[in-house]
């Protein structure tokens, strides 16, 4: 699919391919590893907080638990009376601001009920309820033994009597008091010589709404919160102003059906420190996956928690992926845009080469090409499609002028094939009215014409003219040649004389003027047809070759002739011979017996008398067609160099006397 | 037009189906007079379950199905049932049986017109690790409630013949949760849940239930001085089958009644869950409605448990002495004979 | 009478053709360079192993080459040589003619029997001088 993309776009999607397969993976790889690091920082970051938020809520616990007692100790070792008690008690109200009030309850058996309390409503510890019509910064002071319910059953009053040590109590609301939420340390004193083992509790209060207002204050991003359990679980700070003093985490639990919480609020009231996964205690149902970090508070025995949902942690990571996937994301735009920018430079000249070359395959060689700017893929493209064009407007110029030379060519050897094909006789049998011969020739020329000919006629009624030439070179020349020397042995041929002297007139007339140096071998016989006498001549022909099944293949001896047109004035021997009815006269060029195989063999005269010998019986056209064939077979598809010319007579014996017709 | 009138025929019978129940309604008086009697009931303690039934009452309407026109006043650790009752503050009051009995044995003639609560919820929570069984608390440290509650726990110790160090406890578990005191009593339908709420594990706990051990006593009952009970039989009546059948709502709407006590409860500030109370409804059911093995009826105290009550109190000094049974439970809350 | 001479005068003509022709005819260059020595005032020519068709153009000028520069005692060595065809023949006819038209001399020598067998039927053997070695051949111009 990708290969029908134009190349600008296959760019463009790999390298965004590429692009976004990196990006995605670094992405991935950061995502994960920022997970988890800022997992653990936050984790850190959660118990740092938890850690100083612990040690400041420890540290009042701590002064509290401290005034107190140096308050007990007073009481104790001073033993005042109700005024200086009440001194003593608006003093460490007045001078300890974490202290909301402090009282001291004395033993009603002995004392009967008598309980002063001091508390400052406002304050940084107080409430914002419980500043009433007061002005800020003046203390109230009361007795709770006054109204409402006996102080004496109280857990502040109860605990430390009963117990024999200071406590802090569990976190309730005092109606009675100041009217707030509040924790005590209460701390058992024995005055004097008092019957009973504790004569009173000194207490000092905590106010829990500033408890509130710290944890709130805290930074725990956008969903985290904190919350403070009590000795017994149950909530005394809390984001959800409903679950302070109503519910505990045992409470969540318990509606929740939550066995995993209540056993994480044992290990809280247990004074354990923790960070664990859980459903958060934000409200009756769970919540997300959360984390908690929780860790005790050893003065008062509370325990506080720090709750982290899952999402908070990964805010931050999400944060930084969505940053990350923007910033991809525009990279990847711009990428985009370069990669398709980039692919039109290399496109576009591409693009216009690709129509120069459709111009040029249409024939129009003049079609504009892209300049060649620089010296990139692109130009050096560009320079070669051009050299290209060049080159073959060049090639097609000479081409052209090839072509027409070859087509000159080719019809001038056509001329010449027909001209030498016009020039020889090839009518057979040739005489048919005459019973004394048989006469067969045959002529297959080569691709250029060689310039051979045979040619035959009676020169009168008993005498017959045998000829058979080879023209020298090839073509046109060769053929004009032929038809000259053929025009010429008609001519001298019936102008009477023997072989030899026909022979001699046409190689003086051929040797004038024969600047190209053209010669032409030639057997000439003439057959006494009344006696079978042949008289030959030759001019450097090849020797032809006689004979019958009777008296076997022989060839004829050599006689001296130059070829004709050499040298003006040559002598030409003559040859006589007489064929006996039946006998053969086997005329050729030395196109059959140099006939080359595929291998460079040649057919020679030898092979050519063997199987002359062979055939000799049959008839002139199957001698004629079976050397062919045997030609055929020799040159085993190489091409034919030179013209087959072979003419083959047989002497059937003087003519019935009353056969006259005939020429 | 077709709709509208079919929607005019809906409204007027719906119109007419209240009239008809208004009507049903305002026809029925107890005392067959048309104004509803006016009647102040206190409850022994702060809003919770335990008196989800009287709230339910109340809010339902039973309270004026039977001609009444009833006043809930809360009671608390400030507020004593029995001394309400004897000045005269309150027509009813609801109060434990030994309380009562208590009560009249200081010559506060109370008559019990219903037998609300009459399985004991009292029980005696020890940690585990110190008492596994009865015995073990045997010079222990064990905090118990005041003295008309702490009938059946004397009765108990006597019984076991041990003696355990008895501190007082008043309205919290947490000298028990602070580990000031071996063993607490504790009611199973409130205390024992409120120290599973502080993160103790039951199988950290030992429990010991006195109706288990033969000192079951009833529990809560409305209370009417003797006169009023002479003097207004018929509301005396009417008000212990109102409350009965608010009783009985609650069992069919646990969850409306809940949220009806979560709403008194936080109007009286008082710091409790959802959850406790839902057991305190949960545990206070079953001691009011007898299950199938249960010997006890609806809303009636019965002699034997009278009588039992009663000889063990004399027997722990508990009380001073104790009217009969027939002079002591009004007619509608007698058992059969 | 006539006719014979009209023949004769479209045989000149025909002859005028073919030289035309023949100097039109397109060249097949092989490229292949003849080996030259010279040895005095003697110019031998080692001709390659065939002098056919095909290489006759090439041996024709490089012997013109020769003739052109002005060689005029030409010696043509056949050591190397296997094969003459026609158009063989020819080339050396027309060196030949040159030569006896520009008082020069041209010896053919160490012929193979069968080349040597062409220049006889052929008859051309009597046209040319013919020795067996090149030494003899170069002796003839001493």
């Amino acid at each position: 699919m990708l290969r029908n993309l134009s190349i600008a776009w296959r760019i463009t999607v790999l390298v965004l391919l590429g692009a976004s397969l990196v990006l995605g993976a670094v992405s991935a790889y950061s995502y994960w590893s920022a997970r988890d690091f800022l997992e653990q920082q936050k984790r850190a970051e959660i118990r740092a907080t938890a850690q100083a938020t612990a040690n400041r809520i420890e540290s009042v616990g701590r002064s509290v638990e401290k005034v107190v007692q140096g308050l007990a100790f007073s009481v104790e070792d001073t033993e005042p009376g109700l005024r200086r008690a009440r001194v003593l008690l608006r003093h460490t109200v007045a001078s300890n601001e974490e202290v909301f009030g402090s009282g001291i309850g004395y033993q009603p058996s002995v004392y009967g009920r008598l309980a002063p309390y001091v508390y400052q409503p406002s304050g940084i510890y107080g409430s914002p309820e419980a500043q009433g019509a007061r002005p800020s910064g003046s203390l109230v002071v009361t007795d709770l033994g006054r109204g409402g319910r006996p102080y004496q059953v109280e857990d502040w009053f109860q605990l430390p009597v009963q117990m024999r040590r200071a406590v802090w109590t569990e976190p309730y609301y005092d109606a009675g008091g100041g009217r707030i939420v509040m924790a005590t340390y209460a701390v058992p004193v024995h005055l004097g010589n008092d019957p009973v083992p504790v004569s009173a509790v000194v207490g000092g209060d905590v106010s829990l709404y500033w408890l509130t207002r710290l944890l709130e204050g805290l930074d725990l991003g956008d969903t985290g919160y904190a919350f403070l359990v009590s000795q017994t679980g149950a909530f005394i700070a809390h984001p959800n102003p409903d679950f302070i003093l109503n519910e505990s985490i045992f409470s969540v639990a318990e509606a929740r059906d939550d066995p995993r919480l209540r056993a994480i609020g044992r290990r809280m009231i247990a004074g354990k420190v923790g960070y664990v996964a859980f459903d958060g205690v934000m409200s009756l149902t769970p919540d997300a996956l959360s984390w908690l970090a929780y860790l005790p508070i050893p003065s008062t025995g509370w325990s506080l928690g720090i709750v982290y949902p899952d999402s908070e942690i990964n805010a931050d990571v999400v944060a930084l992926n969505r940053i990350q996937w923007g910033i991809a994301l525009l990279g990847i735009t711009a990428l985009l845009v370069v990669a398709m920018l980039i692919a039109r430079t290399i496109t576009r000249p591409l693009r216009v080469l690709d129509a120069a070359t459709q111009a040029l395959a249409r024939g129009e060689l003049d079609a504009p090409l892209p300049r060649a700017k620089g010296r990139d893929e692109i130009a050096r493209l560009t320079a070669s499609f051009g050299h290209m064009r060049d080159d073959l407007r060049q090639y097609i110029d000479e081409l052209r002028v090839t072509t027409a030379a070859r087509e000159r060519i080719e019809s001038e050897l056509r001329i010449a094939a027909s001209i030498q094909m016009s020039l020889v006789p090839r009518t057979f049998p040739p005489y048919p009215r005459r019973n004394d011969l048989e006469l067969n020739a045959l002529l297959v020329p080569a691709r250029e014409v060689g310039g051979d000919f045979y040619d035959f006629f009676l020169l009168d009624d008993d005498h017959l003219c045998l000829a058979i030439a080879d023209v020298s070179g090839k073509g046109v020349p060769a053929a004009l040649l032929m038809a000259v020397t053929r025009s010429f042995l008609r001519s001298f041929a019936r102008e009477g004389g023997s072989p030899g002297q026909i022979l001699a007139t046409l190689n003086d007339e051929l040797a004038a003027d024969n600047e190209a140096c053209m010669f032409v071998t030639m057997f000439l016989a003439v057959v006494d047809l009344r006696s079978g006498a042949v008289r030959y001549a030759s001019a450097g022909h090849n020797r032809p070759f006689v004979g019958g099944s009777a008296s076997g293949v022989t060839q004829l001896p050599r006689i001296k002739g130059m070829a004709l047109g050499a040298r003006a004035g040559i002598v030409y021997d003559e040859g006589l011979l007489t064929l006996a009815p039946g006998d053969v006269l086997y005329l050729y060029t030395d196109g059959v017996s140099e006939a080359m195989s595929a291998l460079d063999e040649v057919y020679s005269e030898e092979r050519l008398g063997e199987d002359l010998a062979r055939l000799c019986a049959a008839s002139c056209s199957d001698i004629l067609r079976a050397l062919l064939v045997i030609l055929d077979e020799h040159a085993e598809g190489a091409e034919q160099s030179d013209d087959i010319t072979m003419m083959a007579f047989r002497y059937l014996g003087p003519r019935a006397a009353e056969d006259h017709a005939g020429e | 037009m077709k709709r509208r009138v079919l929607i005019a025929l809906a409204a007027a019978c719906c119109a007419a189906a209240v009239f008809a129940v208004a009507l049903n309604l305002g026809g029925q008086s107890a005392s067959g007079a048309g104004r509803p009697e006016k009647v102040t009931l206190l409850l022994q303690w702060e809003p919770q379950a335990q008196f989800a039934g009287y709230y339910m009452a109340l809010e339902k309407g039973f309270y004026s199905d039977h001609g009444l026109d009833v006043e809930i006043i809360p009671g608390g650790p400030a507020i004593d049932p029995v001394e309400y009752l004897k000045n005269g503050k309150v027509d009813f009051a609801t109060t434990f049986l030994s309380g009562a009995l208590t009560a009249a044995g200081e010559g506060v003639a109370l008559v019990n017109v219903a037998q609300v609560v009459n399985r004991s919820n009292l029980m005696i929570v020890a940690r585990r690790s110190v008492a596994k069984v009865r015995d073990d608390l045997d010079g222990k440290r064990v905090s118990l409630w005041g003295t008309s509650y702490r009938a059946a726990y004397l009765g108990y110790f006597d019984a076991a013949g041990i003696e355990p160090r008895i501190l007082p406890q008043y309205y919290s578990v947490n000298l028990f949760l602070q580990r000031g005191v071996a063993a607490c009593a504790a009611m199973e339908y409130n205390e024992y849940h409120t120290i599973m709420q502080a993160g103790v594990d039951p199988d950290e706990l030992t429990t010991f239930y006195m109706r288990d051990a033969g000192f079951g006593f009833p529990e809560d009952g409305i209370y009417t001085r003797a006169m009023t009970a002479r003097q207004r039989p018929g509301v005396c009546r009417e008000l212990a089958a109102a409350s009965l059948e608010g009783w009985e709502y609650c069992r069919q709407h646990p969850d409306e009644a809940l949220g009806s006590v979560m709403a008194h409860a936080a109007a009286a500030h008082a710091a409790t869950n959802r959850v406790h109370q839902s057991w305190m409804l949960d545990h206070v059911l079953a001691a009011i409605f007898p299950g199938e093995n249960d010997g006890w009826q609806l809303g009636v105290l019965s002699r034997a448990d009278y009588e039992r009550t009663r000889t063990i109190m004399l027997a722990q000094g508990l009380t001073a002495g104790a009217p009969s049974y027939e002079y002591f439970v009004a007619p509608g809350a007698r058992s059969a004979p | 009478m006539t006719a014979r001479r009209r023949l004769l005068a479209v045989g000149a003509a025909l002859k005028q053709d073919r030289r035309a022709c023949d100097r039109r005819a397109p060249g097949s260059l092989k490229g292949e360079r003849m080996d030259v020595q010279v040895v005095g005032d003697v110019t031998v020519v080692t001709l390659p192993a065939r002098v056919d068709t095909t290489s006759a153009r090439d041996v024709e000028a490089g012997f013109n080459e020769q003739l052109d520069g002005g060689a005029r005692n030409l010696v043509a060595d056949f050591g190397d040589n296997e094969y003459v065809s026609s158009a063989g023949l020819r080339v050396f006819l027309a060196v030949l003619k040159f030569l006896e038209k520009n008082e020069g001399r041209i010896v053919l020598c160490a012929m193979q029997p069968f080349v040597e067998d062409v220049f006889q039927i052929s008859g051309f053997s009597e046209l040319f001088s013919i020795t067996s070695t090149r030494e003899e051949a170069i002796a003839l111009f001493a």
